[in-house]
């Protein structure tokens, strides 16, 4: 078993101090999957290592989540020489019903997704 | 469609996506319409009132939402994101249905 799969990067420490009604739960607005997309949006050609630092999730989470988006049609593997690049298919649809008016492509401009530049840019 | 459940957003972003689009909607609407709890929902929207994401306002019985445009998404790798942003796109869709 690769070593790395067990690296969990938590970069997620919520120090808001603002309690939450559940005794003060990591909830975010997306989801894991989102968090995940919207890393590769804005750096297709990132590792699955550090993507999973990123998010704060597994190297192994991270790959089960990306075969997901390929599945799904909304990432794209591109394989160049040893290694995959991911591109986001932009015109794909939200799945959720309460969202599926949406592209994915609008959705991550919002986001941020489309900005190498950003604050968040993952590195 | 792997045929797992999974979407990109979480119940917490799809609850205040109804907020923002319909602020006099119910919790049992919203409920129904994101696939949760009604007691889920209140949760919810608790929590999103605690951060500061989502005011509440008494009208007569009932509650009216308001969600500011400058809160900020939570996790780090989306904390540059302005809530107001995000709805504005959402707001948009709506109105093109």
């Amino acid at each position: 078993m690769d070593n790395t799969t067990r690296m969990t990067c938590k970069v997620f420490p919520v120090t808001s101090g603002v309690p939450g009604a559940t005794g003060g739960a990591q909830w975010t607005f997306l989801t894991n999957h989102g968090h995940v997309l919207l890393c590769v949006a804005r750096d297709p050609g990132s590792r699955l290592r550090d993507i999973a630092a990123l998010v704060g999730i597994t190297e192994r989470a991270t790959q089960r989540i990306v075969a997901d988006l390929v599945a799904a049609g909304y990432l794209q593997r591109i394989r160049e020489g040893r290694r995959n690049r991911y591109q986001v298919r932009p015109d794909r649809p939200m799945r959720h019903p309460v969202e599926q008016p949406h592209r994915i492509g609008e959705v991550l401009e919002a986001l941020g997704g489309d900005d190498a530049g950003s604050p968040g840019a993952c590195r | 469609m792997t045929g797992t459940g999974w979407t990109l957003l979480s119940n917490h972003g799809h609850v205040l996506v109804q907020l923002a689009v319909d602020p006099d909607i119910r919790m049992r609407d919203v409920a129904e319409r994101v696939g949760i709890t009604e007691r889920a929902v209140q949760l919810i929207v608790a929590e999103l009132e605690s951060a500061g994401l989502v005011l509440r306002e008494r009208v007569g019985r009932r509650n009216r939402y308001t969600v500011p445009d400058q809160g900020r998404f939570r996790h780090p790798e989306e904390e540059h994101v302005r809530v107001g942003d995000f709805l504005a796109l959402v707001r948009a869709g709506d109105r093109r249905s």
